[in-house]
């Protein structure tokens, strides 16, 4: 009798490639089906395909396979931070200090707005606190991505890439102080050292990449595909750094994209454009987010949970609506560009989850309110954003030519 | 059978002898990657609540919008309107973070990228043309003359286009297109030259002449209105002007402005002072002596029909300056035309300009930001 034994033994033990392939075509597929079929945004489709595969659906996205697609996942945000801090103008801000203006005057009520609402319906001061803070912030990767997918342009889509940024960074700064503050005993020293900590330590480490873009594009005179190599490792490299650090990846990719735009010759005007590729980390980005959305729903924080999202969204389009002449668009323009800074982030996720754990007796209701805000945003967001840029008539898509 | 089509006559509206006026395509470019951006409707939206001299309108694309200067006797007030106008837009782009230049390309656009602004008329023009409407994405200066009748129009227009060669070098500021070096010194030309009627316009000894062929080219369905006509000259009855066609926006409004001096000097010298009319060899001459213009700028060899001399058109303009010398002095344009030799016997023109920028970054993006920063008078 011959050995057969090299035969493998069936059934066949889970292989995180071939599921992570599996995950990348029906992504796709998904994503295609969503803009061909009902002109929803792709994004849309792979959230959706993420939410199937995930632990909600066939659960087919799980131990090795997350650890392989949150490589992919922090590659493809740095990449789309450190875009955006590229395109982000110190120049454009002293030509138009409105859109300061407008950036503090909507993160701004959009805290004190929630924060009213929250702490009228009875929810505990820390809790309602943060929640408040991480309303200011509106999602960087959603806005960008799919002003991307519709090739929009104009000063909705312009001043939507800039607003996203300012409220994400101050947003992030006001948790990272309101943190501290719950956690110190109330001495100054300690309020103030995490937050300055996390800002100049990300700024460093943001302008020490930049200097080391400067040192090897002067020793290597990279063209197109060698810059895009080159900025991706550094990238890569600065997300570790931050990691190991405890610092921010948001501000130390903005800092750093600011930098090679204004400072670093030999890539000044490259645009790090990252092509199919780039679209394929924008994949797995949004297919592994829509398996890890925590789709928990308790039907008692539901008044909070509403009170949270039309507070912020109510506030956020008040403001930028109110200050939309004086900065230089119409009020229609104005309106949709609030209806554009809706999407929460999913950012904000990890954000409520390290609340949660350095502090539990926020982090549950924290998670009770803003999980379920996160979940509709990222589901809703995308489809309200394309709607916006499609009436700012910014959006640039393939005519379809009448029958 | 079709009913047969009744050609509108078409009424000389007379004008204010040898006023000027322009209009300027001007580039909207992004202030980030510096490609055309879909911005003149933002940016016109702006400057409608601003006030400023002359008109600015949206154009075939989103990327271009066109500057209209107001009517002019002389070329000091069309300058000082032009620099107001230029800094007010100026500003109001930056608000926007947007960025204006000329130049009678983009240097590195996709035209396949452009989407074709929203209006009937476009919206014919690009499924009638295809691809050449997309590539009509160039922007050109348009210099208008007055004349008293449409007589002295067509009478201005056969004496001008000896001249057509002086303002496509003069203005030549097209170098790039597409993303590669042409070779050109105004590679706008070409993509207009494309066009069925493009070219010169035919001679017709009076405005009873031109109407009988317009009422012809009407009736063969060929032309609806003078619009039609891509002609490098053409009367404009409604305006009760002639307009010159073949320029390339300059660089710089300072040009704009010397061009149209120049040709209001030319018009009044050709009416006024030389009456004979141009010899019949120019129209055989016409189209050599516009493809060296546009290839070699001031450089390019320029064949007189009068006197059959060769000549480099450099040393062509010279030699008409010093002709002009007197009807410099009656209009008052002494300085501009001035300003025109010192830069022909410099002998850089923009296009040499952008082309010494390309060598020294050789990044087509810094050329096309340079070339804003040039134009919103930054630099």
């Amino acid at each position: 009798m011959p050995d057969f034994s090299f035969f493998p033994s069936f059934p066949l033990p889970y292989n995180a490639l071939v599921v992570f392939g599996l995950l990348l075509i029906v992504g796709y597929a998904a994503g295609e089906l969503f803009s061909g079929l009902l002109r929803l945004p792709r994004i849309t489709g792979y959230l959706l395909a993420g939410i199937a595969l995930g632990e909600h659906g066939f659960a087919l996205l799980r131990g090795d396979l997350f650890r392989m697609t949150d490589l992919f996942l922090n590659i493809a945000l740095g990449m789309i931070i450190f875009q955006l801090g590229q395109r982000f103008s110190l120049r454009w801000l002293r030509r138009n200090p409105w859109i300061v203006v407008t950036s503090l005057l909507e993160s701004g009520c959009a805290f004190a707005g929630v924060y009213f609402a929250l702490t009228r319906l009875g929810i505990a001061e820390p809790p309602a606190l943060i929640a408040a803070a991480i309303a200011m912030s509106s999602s960087p990767l959603i806005a960008s991505v799919v002003a991307r997918d519709l090739h929009a342009e104009g000063q909705v889509t312009e001043r939507t890439l800039c607003l996203v940024v300012l409220n994400s960074v101050l947003a992030f700064l006001t948790v990272a102080f309101m943190l501290s503050f719950l956690r110190s005993d109330g001495t100054l020293e300690k309020i103030y050292f995490r937050p300055l900590y996390i800002l100049l330590g990300s700024v460093l480490v943001g302008l020490g990449l930049g200097f080391v873009a400067a040192v090897l594009g002067r020793l290597l005179k990279p063209r197109e595909s060698g810059s895009v190599i080159l900025l991706t490792s550094l990238i890569v490299i600065g997300i570790g750094t931050v990691d190991s650090l405890r610092l921010s990846a948001l501000i130390t990719l903005l800092v750093f994209g600011v930098m090679i735009k204004n400072y670093v010759h030999e890539f000044r005007l490259a645009t790090f454009d990252t092509g199919a590729f780039g679209r394929l980390f924008v994949v797995v980005l949004f297919v592994a987010s829509g398996a890890m959305l925590p789709l928990q729903w308790q039907p008692q924080w539901a008044l909070p949970v509403l009170a949270f999202v039309v507070v912020r969204l109510a506030v956020k389009t008040a403001a930028v609506t109110a200050l939309a002449r004086p900065s230089g668009i119409s009020l229609k323009k104005g309106a949709l560009l609030g209806m554009m800074l809706m999407p929460l982030s999913i950012t904000e996720f990890a954000l409520v989850r390290e609340t949660a754990q350095s502090h539990p007796e926020i982090g549950g209701e924290l998670g009770a309110i803003v999980f379920p805000a996160i979940v509709l945003m990222e589901l809703i967001g995308p489809i309200t954003s394309q709607w916006a840029l499609r009436l700012a008539h910014e959006a640039h898509e393939p005519v379809r030519e009448a029958a | 059978m079709t009913e047969p089509r009744i050609a509108p006559v078409l009424d000389f509206q007379p004008s204010a002898g040898l006023s000027i006026g322009i209009e300027l395509e001007l580039q909207v470019l992004s202030a980030h990657s510096f490609n055309l951006v879909r911005g003149a409707p933002d940016l016109l939206d702006l400057m409608r609540r601003v006030r400023h001299p002359g008109e600015l309108k949206p154009e075939m694309t989103e990327g271009m919008i066109e500057l209209n200067s107001s009517i002019h006797e002389h070329y000091r007030p069309l300058l000082a309107e032009l620099r107001t106008t230029r800094d007010l837009l100026a500003k109001q782009a930056g608000r926007l973070n947007i960025a204006i230049s000329g130049g009678g390309t983009h240097a590195f656009h996709q035209w396949a990228e452009q989407r074709i602004f929203d209006a009937p008329r476009f919206r014919f023009l690009s499924d009638l043309y295809g691809y050449l409407a997309k590539q009509f994405t160039v922007f050109g200066q348009h210099i208008h003359i007055g004349c008293p009748s449409g007589d002295e129009a067509m009478r201005l227009t056969h004496g001008l286009a000896r001249y057509v060669p002086h303002f496509i070098a003069l203005s030549a500021s097209s170098p790039f297109s597409q993303g590669v070096d042409t070779a050109f010194q105004s590679a706008r030309l070409n993509a207009v030259s494309a066009f069925p009627l493009g070219g010169q316009m035919p001679t017709v000894p009076d405005w009873q002449h031109f109407n009988l062929y317009f009422g012809r080219m009407y009736e063969y369905g060929i032309v609806d209105s003078m619009k039609d006509f891509y002609w490098d000259m053409r009367p404009k009855p409604e305006y009760g002007t002639v307009e010159i066609r073949v320029c390339d926006t300059p660089l710089q409004v300072e040009r704009a402005a010397q061009l149209a001096a120049y040709a209001q000097t030319l018009a009044f010298h050709l009416l006024r002072i030389d009456k004979a009319p141009p010899p019949g060899d120019i129209h055989l001459l016409y189209n050599y002596n516009r493809f060296q213009a546009c290839r070699f700028g001031l450089d390019g060899n320029m064949i007189d029909a009068r006197t059959q001399e060769h000549r480099s058109l450099r040393d062509d303009i010279l030699a008409t300056l010093t002709m002009l010398h007197e009807a410099a002095a009656e209009t008052g344009n002494e300085e501009p035309l001035w300003l025109i030799r010192e830069a022909v016997q410099e002998g850089r023109s923009d296009a040499d300009r952008l082309r010494a920028r390309y060598r020294e970054s050789g990044f087509l993006p810094d050329v096309v930001e340079h070339q804003s920063e040039l134009w919103m008078g930054h630099a």
